[in-house]
């Protein structure tokens, strides 16, 4: 029986011709330094503050604090996954690192350089290996360019092909998504939300990145393309060895997708585990409420489980609470909770939470 | 259970450029007296048609019922004048629409919105009917009710714009509620408050409620009868138990395991249910429109259609190779 599941999940058409593609793209990757191996990122008390200005001369009267002290690393080959509500911050994460916005305060080693020291001509440079795809399938590929040309915008650029190997390039990266090569042709709008996914993934590609922020790549999608796409970035990974971001708002897929999870609130980062850990024992009460409001597609599963109702709403991020950001909903909350912030912590084996509740970060209580 | 509603045969098809798209192709189902029907299905499915027939508010062109019956309470809404399906509709079955920021009205008030259904069918004074407005918004757990009902709706947020909108709908008492993908536009943590205060209001007055989704879980969840839609047409049917833990058609399977465990380990693997979602004007009335996409599809799938079938008392399947999918739906968790 267990066979039969393994035949029938994501298997792709990577073999023969392609398996060369990939070897060669392996090789064509920079070496990397032995004890930089295994941390490709690391991101160190980033704030990204966005300024609320009022008058005539936009005095700045406000901050939102978009993203306040976040700090994480990942390792090659491995998907750090974001989740969190609107207005968590989860995308203004990804688009520090791909250097979108000039970040307010903090630092960003993308093997070992400090990115925000890196000046246009390195930063350009980085952008081949750094790579985003984005949510929106039909608002991000441009409608009057051909397939052909969407893919090949990035690598005329930076001149990683000439000529005749422009044409190749197309092929190679379609066939790597799993598209027909005689699709270069056309224009969107002849394609599904799930291509034009699959189209975005292989201009991700094209440039050979060793490093992909996916934000929120699966939200348009219906619940069997979703699980088509979700498969195509693991098999992707597997095969070219490259490290995600995957930012999402649903906990179930992206804890599918990543090796370790980092759920965000209002700004800040309130537990990061491995994705096993996160479902089996998350310690923060946020992450407690998000599980139980992921419903469970199994009646019997679901409706065994104990339901946990936050009240209200996410608080402005102009105006965050003082103390912890989540007190205002949290059911644990005391004096203590309205007062300092707490800080972020590893409770054991790279189990961070931030939390005064949780034993381990405070000697007082527990839950 | 007294049957409150029964879709008999419908077929809604729409016409665009001399092309027929049959969007409901054949429907029947009943709804029970208090009961929370789920119909699932991806988009394209026919399920949002499939509930907006009940109103009838398909629009013409390019949409048409074609034929059918929709009985409730023992009439037939499709034989209705205008004025007697207006007459139902906002009183006697209430809608919620996926998007509230787009569905209210955004130059009038909250709470004068909520007021109009309850002087046009229940001819309640201007007084009466906005204490009523105001009780209602109390009764969705809006704070403040009296000072919210006189803001406008963007000054409302997404969770709550969507609970005005269920107070809006329960305002006149409702037999039958259609909720169509209440959810979709909400995180997480507020789907799950507006989700429990919609099944609540409907269990303390014994509504009927038609809840259109794309998503399995919350269908776990709340629903008492199960429809699995595909390409304008039932193809599997049955209580949650039925659907999720023995379910017979291979979209049903597909679809069930194509869609990540929270409570599983990450080495159960996620399934796909390979190409894309059929063009529903491309789809012969005589073949199964999943054939093309089914790994268990034989000849007859693409010649014939299959019957709805019960495969034991209340459930339901139209497949001709249900049997053939047993090992796969003992593999299941």
């Amino acid at each position: 029986m267990a066979e039969k599941i393994k035949s029938t999940s994501v298997e792709l058409p990577i073999g023969g011709e392609t398996k060369e593609i990939i070897d060669e793209r392996i090789k064509k990757q920079a070496p990397v330094p032995k004890e930089l191996e295994k941390q490709i990122l690391k991101v160190d008390h980033l704030k990204m503050y966005f300024p609320v200005t009022k008058g005539l001369l936009a005095r700045q009267v406000a901050a939102v604090k978009a993203v306040d002290d976040v700090s994480f690393s990942i390792k090659r080959g491995e998907t750090l996954g974001i989740v969190g509500e609107s207005g968590s911050g989860k995308s203004t994460v990804g688009n520090c690192i791909v250097r979108n916005y000039n970040i307010t305060d903090g630092q960003i080693f993308y093997n070992n350089q400090d990115l925000s020291k890196l000046g246009k001509g390195e930063m350009r440079k980085l952008r081949k290996e750094v790579q985003m795809i984005t949510q929106d399938p039909y608002a991000s590929l441009d409608p009057r360019m051909t397939i052909s040309d969407i893919i090949l915008e990035g690598p005329r650029i930076h001149k990683t092909v000439r000529g005749k190997e422009e044409r190749e390039l197309v092929g190679q990266m379609l066939e790597l998504v799993g598209l027909n090569r005689s699709f270069k042709d056309r224009h969107p709008h002849e394609f599904s939300g799930g291509q034009r996914q699959r189209i975005s993934i292989a201009r991700g590609l094209a440039l050979n990145p060793a490093f992909i922020v996916c934000d929120e790549v699966v939200s348009a999608l219906d619940v069997s393309i979703q699980a088509q796409i979700v498969g195509l970035l693991m098999h992707i990974q597997e095969e070219l060895d490259i490290t995600y971001i995957f930012i999402g708002h649903d906990l179930s897929v992206v804890r599918h997708i990543s090796h370790n999870v980092a759920v965000m609130y209002l700004g800040k980062i309130m537990e990061l585990t491995s994705s096993d850990a996160l479902y089996k024992t998350p310690l923060h009460p946020y992450t407690q409420a998000l599980i139980s409001a992921a419903p469970i597609p199994n009646p019997t599963v679901d409706r065994g489980r104990e339901r946990i109702l936050l009240k209200g709403e996410i608080p402005s991020p102009i105006n965050p609470p003082q103390g912890c950001n989540f007190c205002t909903r949290c059911k644990y909350a005391d004096e203590q909770c309205m007062q300092e912030e707490p800080e972020f912590l590893d409770v054991g084996g790279g189990h961070f939470v931030a939390c005064h509740k949780v034993p381990g970060t405070n000697m007082k209580g527990g839950h | 259970m007294e049957e409150l509603l029964e879709v008999r045969h419908l077929k809604t098809y729409f016409y665009n450029n001399g092309a027929e798209l049959r969007a409901a192709d054949d429907l029947s189902y009943t709804v029970k007296k208090g009961e929370c029907v789920a119909i699932i299905g991806e988009s394209g499915s026919g399920k949002s048609v499939s509930a907006l027939s009940i109103l009838r508010l398909i629009p013409f062109p390019p949409g048409l019922i074609m034929g059918g019956e929709i009985l409730f309470q023992g009439k037939d809404l499709l034989k209705l004048s205008d004025k007697e399906i207006q007459g139902i509709r906002g009183s006697k079955i209430g809608m919620i629409f996926q998007e509230p920021g787009t569905a209210l009205n955004p130059v009038m008030t909250i709470g004068a919105q909520i007021m109009e259904p309850l002087i046009i069918h229940k001819n309640l004074g201007k007084k009466e009917a906005w204490a009523e407005a105001v009780e209602l918004l109390r009764r969705v757990d809006i704070p403040n009710p009296e000072e919210r009902a006189r803001q406008y709706p963007h000054q409302f947020s997404g969770g709550m714009q969507q609970r005005a909108m269920i107070a809006m709908a329960m305002s006149c008492n409702p037999e039958l509620l259609i909720a169509d993908e209440p959810t979709t536009a909400l995180d997480v943590t507020v789907q799950a408050q507006v989700l429990e205060q919609l099944n609540r209001l409907r269990a303390e007055s014994d509504t009927a409620l038609i809840i259109i989704t794309h998503n399995l879980g919350i269908v776990a969840r709340y629903a008492d009868s199960v429809k699995i839609m595909y390409g304008g047409k039932i193809v599997e049917s049955g209580s949650p138990v039925d659907i999720f833990e023995n379910p017979h058609h291979p979209y049903t399977l597909g679809l069930i395991r194509a869609v990540p465990r929270l409570d599983l380990s990450k080495d159960y693997g996620l399934h796909t249910i390979e190409g894309e979602p059929p063009d529903m004007s491309k789809i012969s009335p005589d073949s199964c429109a999943f054939a093309k996409r089914c790994t268990y599809a034989i000849e007859r799938c693409q010649n014939e259609r299959p019957p709805l079938e019960e495969t034991r008392p209340g459930h339901f399947c139209a497949c001709f190779q249900k049997n053939e999918t047993k090992a796969e739906r003992e593999a299941l968790v």
